[in-house]
């Protein structure tokens, strides 16, 4: 008996606690992401309007083939070799990125910390 | 450490991080279950009914200031009640079965189900109990459940704070039960 009202308590506490959970995700990261997702696509289109992609991706191959120092300069001196615009562009995407990483990372981190600071009350 | 947190201010930092919610619900989750099965009577309804209480806490939490006298367990019991209520209202609408409603809350809702004469001669025996009474605490009842002003209104009326107010107020419905009692043996 007292385990079926602990299994009870402990169903409604995991609904409760889910809603919840999609009341903070809601709130404080979809709208992050979404505006994320934004900025991300506009850089995106700059970046794919002024570079030919196919070609430095086959470019950046022949030169990987050659190690990690040669490729990494090979990245270094294409960005230096593009336009402002495309590297603002870049660099934008490459923050916004990691901004959408630190958010996914965020989520999972709350999910997990809500359940384990449950089991430590439980 | 978290064990001394207030209730107020967990819910500050739940805000932020949802984990914090979670001492709430492990602290009010029987309590609420148990109000509101006294008044549905009803295990699932009851459920769904505190479910939908700690979203709506957290969702307005933002909204909560921390006033002297007003603490987070009376605005949540108020916001259970209030869902309950709706929720009530709901199943009276669909046809479910309802008639387990608690005897003393079904007297709170006598005005939403009753005509204006039966609301009216209700009134009126209320207003002749409170006649008895002495007067400080006769006027902040009839303030109170006559006249539906709020607590800061009363406080304003009377020039008392909140604290006061509420045990007026409790020392006034006890002394106004034990009168309608006696005028019911008369």
């Amino acid at each position: 008996m007292e385990n079926k009202k602990t299994t009870i308590k402990e169903l409604l506490k995991n609904r409760i606690l889910w809603r919840v959970y999609l009341v903070w995700f809601l709130r404080k990261i979809l709208p992050l992401i979404a505006v994320q997702i934004v900025i991300l696509s506009a850089a995106l289109k700059i970046f794919s309007g002024n570079v030919f992609v196919i070609k430095v991706l086959k470019n950046g191959y022949i030169v990987a083939n050659a190690g990690y120092w040669p490729f990494s300069k090979f990245l270094f001196y294409s960005f230096l070799g593009t336009r402002h615009l495309t590297q603002a562009a870049i660099i934008l995407g490459l923050a916004v990125t990691s901004l959408i990483i630190r958010d996914i990372g965020r989520s999972i981190l709350a999910y997990k910390a809500m359940h384990l600071r449950s089991d430590q009350t439980t | 450490m978290e064990q001394n947190l207030k209730d107020e201010e967990i819910l500050r930092l739940a805000i932020d991080d949802p984990s914090y919610f979670t001492i709430l619900v492990d602290k009010y989750q029987i309590p609420f279950l148990r109000k509101s099965l006294s008044i549905v009577r009803n295990q699932e309804e009851a459920e769904d009914i505190v479910q939908e209480t700690f979203t709506k806490i957290y969702r307005y939490g933002h909204l909560f200031k921390k006033q002297k006298g007003v603490e987070f367990k009376s605005w949540g019991y108020k916001i259970l009640m209030n869902t309950t209520f709706t929720h009530y209202q709901k199943l009276k609408k669909t046809g479910a079965n309802t008639e387990y409603l608690d005897p003393v809350l079904y007297e709170d809702k006598l005005e939403e189900n009753h005509d204006f004469a039966t609301i009216q001669d209700a009134k009126a025996a209320v207003r002749s109990v409170i006649e008895k009474m002495p007067e400080h605490l006769g006027k902040v009842l009839k303030l109170y459940f006559l006249e539906d002003k709020s607590y800061a209104d009363i406080c304003k009326i009377e020039k008392i704070s909140i604290p006061t107010l509420k045990m007026r107020l409790f020392r006034a419905k006890r002394l106004f039960e034990k009168l309608s009692a006696d005028s019911l043996k008369m």
